[in-house]
């Protein structure tokens, strides 16, 4: 064997010693009670009494009537003539709602017994039943007063109304016993014969006197190992065998102590008293073998060695074998319950700084396949599951968004995108943005059969978004759009575009159709038409030739339209010539155009060009907001200064990625509960990439809902809605980590980084102070006020 | 006009409802605080219980409030005794019809019919 594979085999077998030894010291570093000895608490023996209890069975005495025997003989009861037999079976069912506290529908159970039956006793003894369980001892001896005493409701309403009393036990038949005070006029210590008042101290011990509850008292008292410790094992087997004397007797009692010592064994850090609680106790109903808890609790020490494993082990079992089988619940919730679990496990996993540690060796890599894994398995267990779909659709986004990917990557993960906005279209039909996203897409791979169905779904639906309302219109533009493929097709595209004019949206600016018109007379090789009608949209509009405004529509009319790449060359010029010295475009053009990218991001018609040259436009014309505030104060209903402003929300221009810095003239008292501020305020939050300057943001989403409802434009009622609907799910689910954690260390675990509302937080968010890069004397006072703190 | 739960008032608090309260019991729970709070004598509370009963009908709602993790509070033993004092132990049919039973030989006693 060469020396250099003895040195693996050697480092190998010199791990796995490190491994063992380390397990075996945390094994033996969980349990610090090897050596202490439990506390001899144990409780006394309740067998007699569960005897007792277990002897308690309806028996029918010789000559009792068939009728009454009948109500626990199933062999009398199929014997019984029909009318008997209903009305016998409706006594039992009377009787089994009112065990269970269910008085209403007891009562309405004997309602249809005739007074002439010989079930009326049943009648009214049902009646006191249901009082008596609900502590109405003078109601129920009210209703029993009349009831025959040899008969088996009469004796049962004997013992009932005896058990109330505190001396029975040291009581006789031959000295009668008080009556309980107030519980009725007659005393029913007089029908009581031996068998009656040893039943009445039977039902006064399990009622009344309730041992256990004494037992439970003494024994929980008993300290623990520790003074520190919440429950020790020697608690933690009292109340084993305390549950085993009383579980028959008092079930609710010891159930609700043994949720307890669970939830203390939990918030304990010992994992073998927790271990032991968990496997001895039943959970939950939705979790009996405590597999999830055990999931909770192995999460907690996820940078120990083995606990992530055993987190992940539990998960899995829960999973895979017990919430499948687990028939107490109702298969949707099963699904439900997966399927959010699902999700909350692939949150937990996607990389943002709110759920990431810092570390100075950077992050570390993504489990994209993890992810992935999850949301699809979150789909597949809920197909409804709204959130799982927009978590998968706005993942792939971001993963868009980045700005290293390869041609490859970008097209696999658009057909992944296509894939889960299908999906999520079928399995949530009434969703609107699946739909939008679809009929883009689908048009653009020219799928238009598999369009079609959203498109005729949208004009179908009365949905109040306006762009739902607006997608014949775009129907058209895109089928003009295609159209233009081929020359052989020109001849239909005029009259789609004049459908298109026919369909126009009012909350669109029209100014954009003339140049629509032109591309295609451009894109058809009629340059004599092309120049005389641009002269005529130049003469209308009052733009001027080659301005950036009349530059941008013409460019992306024929970008849109096809037309090809030599005769586009000329259109890109006075483009790129405003691009290179943006300085010298006016205010004012810059504002014009502002409005038309601002449509075009409504519609969602960007044209390829846009991509190149938007971003840099909207720059320039974020520095017009900033340092010319003059242009903004007392002019928010201009729609230049509107469509500039949420212009730079929507591309991102008031945010870097973490935080939004808003130019301070757009905070200033006057001006910043505007609909249009508030608006964009909330759009640039959404759109940072991780959502954790909460803290500034307060009360926008109840304002954009009360503007909506004075606002006359559709677009704007509807969005403003929209966006404080988007606003608020963040907001929540802000609040919580993945699993939905509020205000525990779970949440500082997986969200808490940001999520708490910290001073510092507010230094770096300008949300009411400055813009580091702004030289304005507004946000040099603030950087000089931060500076001094 | 309907009332919906408020934006900040969880259903589950609005029925009073446990943690981990499964569907039956939030359906008990609801026919409860109905029979509790009538439309006709109580409008408004009757409103916001049904809207918080229409909320947890949403599996989803459920299942989310299932799987948190237990609240980190430490859960004293002598409240949940107190606690349990209030809840008398129910009996069964079959125990209550037993009570009935008689000795072949004891005696008729009372009023006879």
């Amino acid at each position: 064997m060469s020396s250099r594979e003895q040195r693996r085999k050697e480092k190998h077998k010199r791990k796995r010693q490190d491994k063992k030894d380390q397990l075996r010291k945390r094994a033996q570093g969980a349990n610090p009670f090897t050596n202490v000895r439990p506390p001899q608490i144990i409780p006394g023996s309740n067998a007699r009494h569960r005897e007792r209890i277990a002897s308690q069975i309806p028996q029918a005495w010789p000559g009792e009537t068939a009728e009454d025997a009948a109500v626990f003989d199933d062999q009398l009861l199929a014997a019984l003539a029909p009318d008997a037999a209903v009305q016998v079976s409706a006594v039992r069912e009377a009787l089994k709602c009112a065990c269970e506290l269910r008085g209403d529908e007891a009562l309405k159970c004997t309602s249809s017994i005739p007074r002439s039956s010989p079930c009326s006793e049943w009648r009214l003894f049902v009646r006191g039943l249901v009082s008596w369980l609900k502590n109405e001892f003078t109601a129920a001896g009210e209703s029993w007063e009349r009831l025959n005493p040899e008969r088996r409701p009469g004796r049962i309403a004997t013992v009932m109304m005896n058990s109330l009393n505190a001396g029975l036990e040291n009581a006789s038949l031959q000295k009668p016993t008080h009556p309980a005070e107030n519980a009725s006029s007659i005393d029913w210590s007089q029908r009581l014969d031996e068998r009656l008042l040893y039943h009445a101290r039977l039902l006064r011990r399990v009622r009344f006197d309730r041992a256990a509850i004494r037992v439970a008292e003494a024994g929980l008292r008993a300290p623990e190992e520790f003074k520190e410790l919440l429950i020790g094992p020697g608690k933690l087997h009292w109340l084993l065998k305390f549950a085993e004397e009383y579980r028959e007797t008092e079930p609710d009692l010891v159930a609700a102590l043994q949720a307890v010592a669970l939830r203390r064994a939990f918030i304990q850090d010992f994992a073998d008293v927790f271990k032991t609680a968990s496997k001895v106790i039943r959970g939950p109903q939705h979790d009996p073998q405590n597999l999830l808890l055990s999931f909770f609790f192995e999460l907690r020490f996820t940078n120990e060695r083995g606990s992530k494993d055993l987190a992940e082990q539990s998960l899995n079992r829960y999973l895979k074998e017990s919430l499948p089988k687990n028939e107490a619940l109702t298969k949707p919730l099963r699904a439900a319950i997966a399927s959010s679990i699902h999700l909350a496990e692939a949150i937990s996993k996607m990389q943002s700084p709110t759920r990431m540690p810092f570390s100075f060796f950077g992050q570390p890599e993504e489990d994209t396949s993890g992810i992935r894994q999850h949301l699809k398995e979150a789909i597949k267990a809920l197909p409804t599951h709204r959130l799982a779909h927009k978590s998968y659709a706005d993942w792939i986004e971001s993963k868009l968004d980045e700005q290293r990917l390869s041609a490859k990557q970008k097209v696999s993960l658009g057909k992944e995108l296509a894939d889960v906005m299908k999906r999520w279209s079928q399995g949530v039909p009434d969703e609107v943005r699946p739909r939008l996203w679809l009929i883009d897409y689908l048009f653009e791979n020219e799928e238009l059969e598999e369009a079609k169905p959203h498109v005729e779904w949208m004009a179908a639906s009365r949905h109040e978004n306006p762009q739902v309302r607006a997608i014949p219109w775009k129907w058209q533009i895109l089928e003009a759009m295609r159209l233009c493929r081929r020359k052989a097709w020109l001849s239909d595209v005029a009259a789609r575009l004049q459908d298109a004019e026919r369909l126009w949206p009012a909350w669109l600016s029209k100014e954009w159709l003339p140049y629509l018109q032109a591309a295609v007379i451009l894109r058809s090789g009629k340059t004599d038409d092309f120049e005389a009608t641009r002269t005529q949209i130049l003469a209308n509009s009052g733009l001027k030739r080659n301005s950036l405004t009349d530059a941008c529509m013409m460019l992306g009319a024929a970008q849109l339209m096809r037309v090809p790449a030599a005769d586009l060359k000329p259109l890109r010029v006075p483009v790129d010539t405003a691009l290179k010295n943006l300085r010298n475009v006016s205010d004012a053009e810059l504002l014009r155009v502002s409005q038309f990218f601002w449509d075009l991001h409504r519609s969602q018609l960007l044209y390829p060009a846009y991509r190149m040259h938007g971003r840099k436009i909207a720059d320039q014309i974020r520095g017009i907001l900033r340092e010319n505030p003059r242009r903004v104060v007392g002019h928010m209903e201009d729609p230049e200064i509107r469509s500039a402003i949420l212009l730079c929300a929507e591309i991102g221009c008031f945010g870097d990625g973490y935080s939004v810095r808003f130019p301070p003239v757009l905070m200033q008292r006057d001006i910043r509960n505007h609909p249009i501020c508030v608006a964009a305020r909330v759009n640039a939050y959404l759109k940072l990439k991780h959502h954790w300057s909460d803290g500034d943001f307060r009360d926008e989403g109840s304002l954009l809902r009360e503007a909506s409802k004075s606002e006359r434009d559709p677009f704007y009622r509807s969005w403003f809605v929209e966006l404080a609907e988007e606003f608020d799910e963040v907001m929540a689910e802000n609040k919580k980590g993945p699993f939905g954690f509020e205000s525990s260390f779970f949440g500082a675990m997986f969200g808490g980084m940001g999520q708490q509302n910290d001073d510092d937080d507010d230094e770096d968010t300008l949300y009411a102070s400055s813009d580091s890069d702004c030289d304005c004397p507004a946000c040099r006072a603030a950087r000089k006020a931060a500076a001094a703190r | 006009m309907s009332t919906a739960v408020s934006d900040n008032s969880d259903p589950f608090d609005v029925l009073g409802l446990p943690r981990d309260a499964g569907e039956s019991e939030a359906r008990e729970r609801y026919l409860q605080l109905v029979k509790q709070y009538p439309p006709d004598k109580s409008p408004e509370k009757f409103r916001e219980i049904r809207a918080a009963y229409e909320a947890i009908q949403d599996p989803l709602v459920i299942a989310r409030r299932m799987i948190r993790p237990p609240d980190m509070d430490v859960p004293e033993w002598a409240k949940t005794i107190e606690d349990q004092k209030k809840v008398l132990p129910r009996l069964t049919p079959g125990f209550v019809l037993s009570l009935g039973n008689r000795d072949e030989n004891s005696p008729a006693v009372g009023p006879t019919q």
